[in-house]
Formats: C-alpha cells, sequence, structure tokens
C-alpha cells in the first residue's frame, strides 16, 4: 500500500469511523484516539496486509477497539485486580439473556422483528423493505424505535457496567 | 459482582475463547449502545480530519517502537497500580487537571496546593505520602507542599474517600468544617456539604477518631476531646447546629476482613445447620465488627439453620430474626435483637 492509497482510505472512512466510535463511546477524545490508533495501526502494517476490503476491515478494527475500551473502563472501574470469573458467571450470562429478551418483548411485533433482521441479521434497512414491502422510511424508523425503547428498558442495568462506580459500599 | 464478570465476558469476547451465546450477548450490548453523534461544521470536520492526519503521520517519524497512541497505556498502569493500592498511576490523574490545582501561599509562608474536582467523575488523588483519595466532583481539598509538618494535615470540603498509608510517627487529619478526623492506617469516607450543616464520616477499614476542631486554638496545638471513636462499618453524623456527633452503622456492613485486605474480597460462608443462636451471632459480631445485643437470654436456646452467605449484613438479620419470630433494630453502632426466644430442645 503506498503512501497515496493510504492517504485516500484514510479521507474516504475517517468519518464515518469517528461518528461510529462517538456513537458507541459518547466521548469524542475516545473516539478521535480510537480512529487515530486504528490508522496509526495500518500504516505500520501497511506492508504486511493485503485488504480486500478495507472499508469492512477498518469497521471490524474500529468495533474491536471501542469493546476494548469498554473493557478497560470497567477493568479500571474494578474492586480487585482479579481476572478470573466470579463463581456467578453462568448466572451473570442468564441474567443478561433474560434482561435482553424481557426488554425485546415488551417491543411491539413488527418493531421487534425489524430490529432482529437489522441487528442480528445484518440486513439494512433498505434490505428489510424490500423484504416486507414497506417503505423503507418505516423501516428505519421502527428500528429507531426499537433502539429506544430497549435503552430505556436495559438502561439502568447495562448503565451499572459502564459508569464509573460511584458508591463504595 | 456483575463489573467482574461483564469484564470477563468482554475478554473473552475479545480473545475469540467464547462461546455463540457470549459472543451473541456481547452484540446484543454493543447494537444498544448507540446515541445520536452531535452535528458538527464542515470546519470542525476538516480540522479533526486534519488533527489526526497529522497524529497518525507524525507518529510514522516518531521511535517506531513506541506505542502509537499512549492512553490506553497509562489507563491500565492506573487501573492495576490503583487495585493493588500502590500509588503511581492515579499521580497522572492528579496531573492531568492540573488547571484546577494551584500552589499558593499561605499566611506563614509555606505553600499550599489545593486542588478541586470540577469534572462530573470521581478523581483519583495521591498524596506525597502515598495515601489515595477519591474526591468526588465539586469536592475541594488542600495541603501544604509535601504534605509537609509534624501532622499530616489536610482540609477538605465536599465528599472524599480515603486510603491513608500508615505511619505512626505522623497522624494522618482530615479537617471539614468544624470537625477534625485523626487516623493512622486506614480507610473512610469524609462527607462535608459546602454549607457544612452536617458531616458525616464512614469507616470502612481500620480505626479514626473523629472530634471537633478547637478553633479557638492554633491547629498545631488542637486537642482531641469530645469526639468519638469509629471502627470499621462504623459512621459518624456531626451537627452544626446541635454541636453533637450521631453515631451509627454504615449502610451495608461490609466482613471486617475483607474490607482490610481489600484486594480480592472474601467471601466468607456463613453455612448455620441446626446451629446455636449465641454461635450464629459471635460469627456475625466476628465478621462484621459489630456488636449484637440479645434482649432475651431465652433466644440463646433458639436453633438455626441457613445458607446465607451471599446476603447484606442487614438481611441475614432479617433472615435470623424471621426464622425466630424475633426483631432487631441498630442503637448507635450497636444492634438489639429482641423476641421470646424459643424452648430448651429436649
Amino acid at each position: 500500500m503506498s503512501r497515496r492509497e493510504f492517504e485516500i482510505i484514510y479521507r474516504d472512512n475517517w468519518r464515518d469511523l469517528y461518528d461510529f466510535a462517538i456513537s458507541k463511546t459518547r466521548d469524542k477524545d475516545v473516539a478521535e484516539e480510537i480512529v487515530q490508533a486504528l490508522f496509526v495501526n495500518l500504516w505500520e502494517k501497511r506492508q504486511q496486509l493485503t485488504i480486500a476490503n478495507p472499508r469492512a476491515y477498518l469497521f471490524t478494527a474500529v468495533r474491536n477497539r471501542i469493546i476494548d475500551h469498554f473493557k478497560e473502563k470497567v477493568f479500571y472501574d474494578l474492586d480487585s485486580a482479579c481476572e478470573e470469573a466470579a463463581p456467578d458467571f453462568p448466572l451473570f450470562l442468564e441474567e443478561l439473556e433474560m434482561l435482553f429478551q424481557e426488554a425485546m418483548g415488551q417491543l411491539p411485533e413488527k418493531t421487534r422483528d425489524i430490529f432482529l433482521l437489522n441487528r442480528f441479521e445484518g440486513k439494512s434497512a433498505p434490505e428489510i423493505a424490500n423484504l416486507l414491502k414497506l417503505p423503507a422510511r418505516t423501516v428505519e424508523y421502527h428500528i429507531t424505535q426499537a433502539l429506544r425503547k430497549l435503552k430505556s428498558a436495559v438502561r439502568n442495568t447495562i448503565t451499572l457496567f459502564l459508569v464509573i462506580c460511584n458508591i463504595i459500599f | 459482582m456483575s463489573k467482574q464478570n461483564f469484564y470477563h465476558l468482554l475478554d473473552r469476547y475479545r480473545s475469540g475463547d467464547c462461546t455463540d451465546k457470549e459472543k451473541r450477548l456481547v452484540e446484543q450490548w454493543f447494537a444498544m449502545l448507540d446515541e445520536p453523534v452531535p452535528v458538527r461544521s464542515e470546519q470542525e470536520n476538516s480540522e479533526i480530519e486534519e488533527r489526526i492526519w497529522n497524529a497518525i503521520m507524525q507518529n510514522d517519524t516518531a521511535e517506531p517502537v513506541q506505542p502509537a497512541v499512549s492512553f490506553p497505556m497509562w489507563r491500565w498502569a492506573a487501573a492495576a497500580v490503583m487495585l493493588i493500592g500502590i500509588a503511581f498511576g492515579s499521580y497522572k490523574a492528579f496531573y492531568k487537571n492540573s488547571n484546577s490545582r494551584q500552589v499558593t501561599s499561605a499566611r506563614q509562608g509555606e505553600s499550599r496546593i489545593s486542588h478541586s474536582n470540577q469534572s462530573q467523575n470521581e478523581e483519583n488523588i495521591t498524596l506525597p505520602d502515598g495515601s489515595t483519595l477519591i474526591l468526588s466532583p465539586g469536592s475541594k481539598i488542600s495541603y501544604p507542599a509535601g504534605l509537609a509538618g509534624k501532622n499530616r494535615v489536610l482540609h477538605l470540603t465536599g465528599k472524599a474517600f480515603f486510603r491513608i498509608s500508615r505511619d505512626t510517627e505522623r497522624p494522618f487529619l482530615v479537617h471539614s468544617g468544624e470537625v477534625v478526623t485523626k487516623v493512622l492506617g486506614t480507610s473512610f469516607w469524609v462527607e462535608g456539604r459546602e454549607n457544612n450543616t452536617a458531616i458525616e464520616v464512614s469507616v470502612v477499614s481500620g480505626k479514626v477518631s473523629v472530634s471537633k476542631n478547637e478553633l479557638t486554638v492554633g491547629a498545631e496545638n488542637s486537642k482531641i476531646k469530645d469526639g468519638v471513636i469509629l471502627t470499621a462499618n462504623q459512621r459518624v453524623k456531626y451537627s452544626v447546629q446541635t454541636h453533637a456527633f450521631e453515631t451509627g452503622l454504615i449502610a451495608n456492613p461490609q466482613p471486617v476482613n475483607a474490607a482490610v485486605t481489600a484486594n480480592v474480597p472474601a467471601v466468607e460462608a456463613f453455612i448455620f445447620r441446626d446451629t446455636p443462636f449465641t454461635d450464629v451471632i459471635a460469627k456475625l459480631e466476628k465478621s462484621f465488627g459489630v456488636e449484637i445485643i440479645l434482649e432475651n437470654d431465652a433466644m440463646k436456646s433458639c436453633l438455626f439453620t441457613a445458607d446465607m452467605t451471599q446476603e447484606p449484613l442487614f438481611t441475614k438479620l432479617d433472615l435470623l430474626c424471621a426464622s425466630v419470630n424475633a426483631s432487631y433494630e441498630v442503637r448507635g453502632t450497636r444492634i438489639l435483637i429482641s423476641g421470646k426466644g424459643c424452648s430448651s430442645p429436649q
């Protein structure tokens, strides 16, 4: 990859990656650091890498970096340095699953179906519109609604994982 | 604990060593994180674009072995350091917000460090003696440079959690409003509201003495009197109106040993099978460092069966009392259990 090619990839993609990182982390400084680190890494590895689809590669990479960011944030927030799972890890998974299912259960059926197609089967809004014979705008509306409702349903529990612990006891 | 579990889940996901179910849960969680992105002007966009680009290219000419960005590194370092209780990582957090940190000259000409937390988050601060504190948003501290002097003296407005490094030669004193908290080596909270109507001190581990600040006497000569001594799981509230101390227990007392060793909260088993009431009480007293009084001697003949390892202290007491038709109340720092008791076993 030449410097020119690298620059084109950067100019074409930085903005979507940056917005994606902001939408997930809600922190523009973190988003900027993530995007920067991502491209530094790409630049350093440009000799070894042959990337067929740079955009897909970049989005996977930025996603991993965002998850790592949350991982660090949670780790920073832990009360103990223990990296092992607590004995109640399986129970925790069950609780999380139940939480998601309950939240999903509260959605109107059509909203839920569209949301599942979009999020878990990776279909885009136009694809879903085509599949269900609905206007694309309606599909987008359902996706937005689903996200909004799910978020308020799980907010308390999810933010527990994310927010810096304010209470020591 | 859910944070630990959540960390473990993310760790498994990122290492690729996870089940399909775990993968799905992480992806569901991640899908829900979306927040709308604030609108930016084109000018802001090109500024950010150039800033990131320059940072990437600048990095190329720098030492190739250096890590690309420093932020994940120091966050990790700070985390590890904070958890093992040695102070270094949080030092950076201190300097990071140095805009709110000032060195001023006090009357005597000695320089004082003052620091206020103007952010929305709690802030970790390491003091020159190695003690650490977590300063709540909107709170302020000040102390002589280097924490020098016969005693380690710090002034606090607002709320902070302290972990004091032990130095028996130089007691640590926290002044907040009219109250002085004196410690040797321990961890505790001090909360003094801005208007100082009430000041509250809660002890997590160790022992502290809380007393009135004799304002008429110089700080150097201030005598400790008219105060209380607190041990783990106890708190005291000082009312400025009545100048009175009121002691009590903290909202969720923790096992004393776990708080002291701090690193890994040890889970102590509380499993009882036809255990005499007196033994149950003795175990609770020892493990939580609280005093429990039985109103009626006949309760000593009660037997108790339960596994209540996970429950907080007050839930344990609820279960215990429910089983023998008794009730408990917190009186000051002690717990009084009243009930008819049981007839002696055959």
